[in-house]
């Protein structure tokens, strides 16, 4: 009797203690549904949609939709200004993101000292970051003018001829490259500010019993701690920089001679200028998936005690 | 990885990877649904963006604007900038008295942005009532089937449409020959002229203006200095700014100067058939703009910012849009005059294309009443009290021929060659193509001021894209 009462009190417990655990797995799921709700209508709805669309042929308007299958990839593929805009992005990240991170490394190191006015020059540098990029374009415009823009005087101080920058095939692209490091290295600043501060200073008062100069501590201390660090802001560089829109739409709309034509603006006219959303949709998938592939890339190259 | 990886939270690899998958796509994908903003482009140069008679987009969000309190509202989406929103606002308020049971909402939505907004509101079905468009929107406006044919509304109004110009009414007129929108303000392209630099030079043009390319050559010429980093002519942008579509609009101007059509005829309707820029008046005519540029060294590739209102600019390649803020910008340093663009002989000087803002109404429950409003809203004494306040020409020939606006040209004479050039402007691709064609073109033409190819080269590529664009698009040349 007592055995089967110790029983039922189990069971009643057991019973209990389910109740209990589903009340709880309903309690979490309520409170993750309005972020669930919300990643699903404008993330995860966008880019499954986006993926079907890339198989039709449609305008964004008219009712005339037809199955295209991968007829827009294939297009895509076969057409040569897709790869033109492939090596100008290309062309843009491998000149914007070692120049940014270099210069960002170098800030950081600067601003890690005990220098007066510290907050100040974090500011100044970190500024051009949180600064309308449609603004900054414009700003750069001016700076960039042949006739009497700053970058020609600046150039005319060192007795360098003037250059055309935007206009002419040639010198766009340094010149979108320029502004865009000095647009973004506030951020990486950041980064490998918090970096640096996160290395114990042991490390360094050990080398400097050791007789270490400035150099080797960077080269054998700061530059593999940071490891991690600069892995992260190259792959978040390459992605950024992969994705680069506002200032070649506002200083150089793709030109001239399609010198700056990058991938993003390429789709944003087959969307937005000749109405061909499923083509710009498929190109909005290869670029995910190009970029996909340098991160699992860089990933596999890289050595393993950075990431 | 972040720095706090230093510190011994190392997040897991296979996090990394799918934060980084899914944030990319949606970056990625967005990219597709979001339109970008649009500066201001500086005061002098036509708008930017393929559409060249785009007014000058203000990048700041307004609020909605509510007129009348009747309790029907019709939503109304526009780009006029504060200087055209004021004159439209009172013209609405006025409606009150003719329709006291209708409300407004003018929604404010910058030029360069809001083609895009209408094309995901139609794929969204969430329309307004009324949209004003640029007249080159048109046409791929009508091919949405979304927006309302007004025939039968004119007849019941007795609505005169065939007062407005022809050629803007080519963008109107659909396939089918209906009509789907109503002109409400025009414009066109003329030459700016700086009266200081101008006598500086030793040259009259209230006298002799340049009619001629010749004669714009030569003027060109003597107003350039580069010692003193003066230009004698601003073509605008040639490669920033919109410059893509911006070389096929201004080739169009001078094909037309030479007395040429840009692109055939088809069914009886102008500039709707294959291409005929790459032969005629067209060739000569880029030519005339590659020499002048690359030999002559009058025009600026890249023309200085704001070259014209601060003084560097002999003259300047423009529209009546750009008057107020250029007379603002000038201020006193010197003044400026406005002639006709001279042409390849003098009597096609002034041959322009034709822009400017239509409206239009979706289909929809309140189709009737907003068909009706757009019909009062273009009736001749709106079209001139309008054209007035705004700085824009009159888009009915009523008007413009008419002696209240006669004297007001007398009075504002800035306006008078962009008034007297209506009779010579033509519609600009007035097909669902407009910009696919454009843009090709321009890339070709670019290729030509860069003389990365002869004229009559760069001009046949031009062509057979054009021909490509259009069969695989399914239209029919």
């Amino acid at each position: 009797m007592a055995i089967a009462s110790s029983r039922t009190v189990k069971v009643e417990q057991l019973a209990k203690h389910a109740s209990w655990r589903k009340r709880e797995w309903v309690s979490a799921y309520l409170f993750i549904l309005p972020s669930g709700l919300l990643i699903a209508a404008f993330l995860a709805f966008p880019v499954i949609y986006s993926l079907w669309l890339s198989l039709l042929n449609w305008d964004g308007m008219s009712p005339r939709m037809s199955f295209v299958g991968a007829g827009n990839y294939q297009t895509l593929l076969t057409s040569h200004e897709f790869w033109n805009s492939m090596l100008v992005t290309g062309y843009y990240t491998l000149g914007s993101v070692p120049l940014r991170m270099a210069a960002a490394l170098a800030l950081a190191i600067f601003l890690n000292q005990k220098v007066r006015g510290l907050g100040i020059y974090r500011t100044f540098y970190f500024t051009p970051v949180v600064t309308s990029g449609i603004a900054v374009s414009i700003v750069w415009l001016w700076i960039f003018d042949p006739t009497w823009g700053i970058a020609n005087w600046v150039l005319g101080l060192v007795h360098i001829p003037s250059l055309q920058w935007l206009s002419s095939p040639v010198e766009a692209m340094p010149g979108l490259i320029l502004m865009s490091v000095w647009k973004g290295v506030g951020f990486d600043m950041v980064i490998y500010l918090a970096g640096l501060q996160g290395i114990p200073e042991t490390y360094y008062e050990a080398a400097t019993v050791d007789g270490a100069g400035r150099w080797a501590m960077f080269r054998h201390i700061t530059w593999p701690l940071l490891a991690p660090t600069t892995f992260f802001i190259l792959v978040t560089g390459i992605i950024g920089a992969s994705q680069v829109f506002d200032q070649v739409f506002v200083m150089t709309n793709g030109g001239p001679l399609r010198s700056t034509e990058v991938l993003v603006f390429l789709l944003y006219q087959y969307a937005f200028k000749f109405f061909e959303m499923g083509y710009a949709s498929a190109l909005a998938w290869v670029i995910f998936l190009v970029i996909l592939a340098f991160t699992l890339l860089q990933w596999k190259f890289l050595p393993q005690d950075v990431t | 990885m972040g720095p706090e990886s230093t510190t011994g939270h190392v997040r897991s690899r296979r996090e990394f990877l799918t934060a980084l998958v899914i944030g990319g796509a949606s970056v990625v994908v967005a990219a597709c649904s979001s339109s970008p903003s649009t500066p201001a482009p500086a005061a002098t140069k036509p708008a930017a963006g393929a559409s060249a008679s785009a007014p000058q987009p203000v990048p700041t969000a307004v609020a909605p604007v509510t007129i009348g309190k009747g309790s029907k509202k019709l939503e109304v989406w526009h780009y006029y900038g504060q200087a055209q929103a004021q004159p439209l606002q009172k013209i609405v308020e006025n409606y009150a008295t003719v329709d006291p049971t209708l409300s407004f909402e003018l929604t404010f939505t910058p030029g360069a942005n809001l083609l895009a907004k209408i094309q995901t509101a139609i794929a969204g079905n969430a329309v307004p009532d009324i949209v004003q468009t640029d007249l080159v929107w048109v046409p791929i406006m009508i091919d949405s089937q979304k927006t309302l044919a007004l025939d039968d509304y004119f007849k019941e109004a007795k609505f005169d449409i065939t007062d407005f110009f022809d050629a803007l009414l080519q963008y109107d007129q659909g396939e089918d020959g209906k009509y789907y929108a109503i002109p409400m303000d025009t414009n066109n392209i003329q030459l700016f002229y700086n009266k200081k630099l101008v006598a500086d030079a030793g040259l009259d043009f209230e006298k002799s203006p340049p009619q001629t390319w010749d004669d714009l050559t030569e003027a060109a010429g003597k107003l350039t200095s580069s010692s003193k980093k003066q230009w004698g002519l601003d073509l605008g942008a040639e490669t920033t700014q919109g410059a893509q579509g911006a070389l096929a609009n201004r080739h169009m101007c001078m094909t037309w100067q030479a007395g040429s059509k840009y692109f055939d005829d088809k069914g009886g309707r102008p500039e709707r058939g294959a291409a005929a820029f790459n032969k005629d008046g067209g060739v000569p005519a880029w030519q005339w703009n590659v020499d002048i540029i690359q030999k002559t060294k009058a025009v600026p590739i890249q023309p200085p910012q704001n070259g014209f209102v601060t003084g560097y600019e002999g003259m300047n390649y423009n529209g009546p849009w750009a008057i107020p803020d250029t007379l603002r910008l000038i201020g006193s340093k010197f003044e400026m005059g406005v002639i006709s663009y001279p042409g390849k002989t003098a009597d096609l000087a002034g041959n322009s294309w034709s822009g400017g803002e239509h409206f239009q109404v979706f289909k929809g429950t309140n189709q009737d009443v907003s068909a009706k409003f757009i019909i009062w809203l273009t009736s001749p004494q709106n079209i001139e009290t309008f054209a007035e306040q705004a700085g824009y020409i009159p888009t009915r020939k009523s008007v413009i021929d008419g002696d209240t606006y006669k004297a007001w040209l007398n009075k504002n004479p800035l306006y008078k060659a962009y008034a007297a050039n209506m009779s010579k402007v033509h519609p600009r691709v007035p097909t669902r193509l407009f910009f696919d064609l454009t843009i090709a073109i321009s890339n070709h033409l670019e290729e030509a001021i860069y003389q990365k190819s002869s004229v009559q080269d760069a001009l046949n590529a031009a062509a057979d894209e054009s021909l490509s664009i259009m069969k695989q698009k399914g239209y029919q040349p």
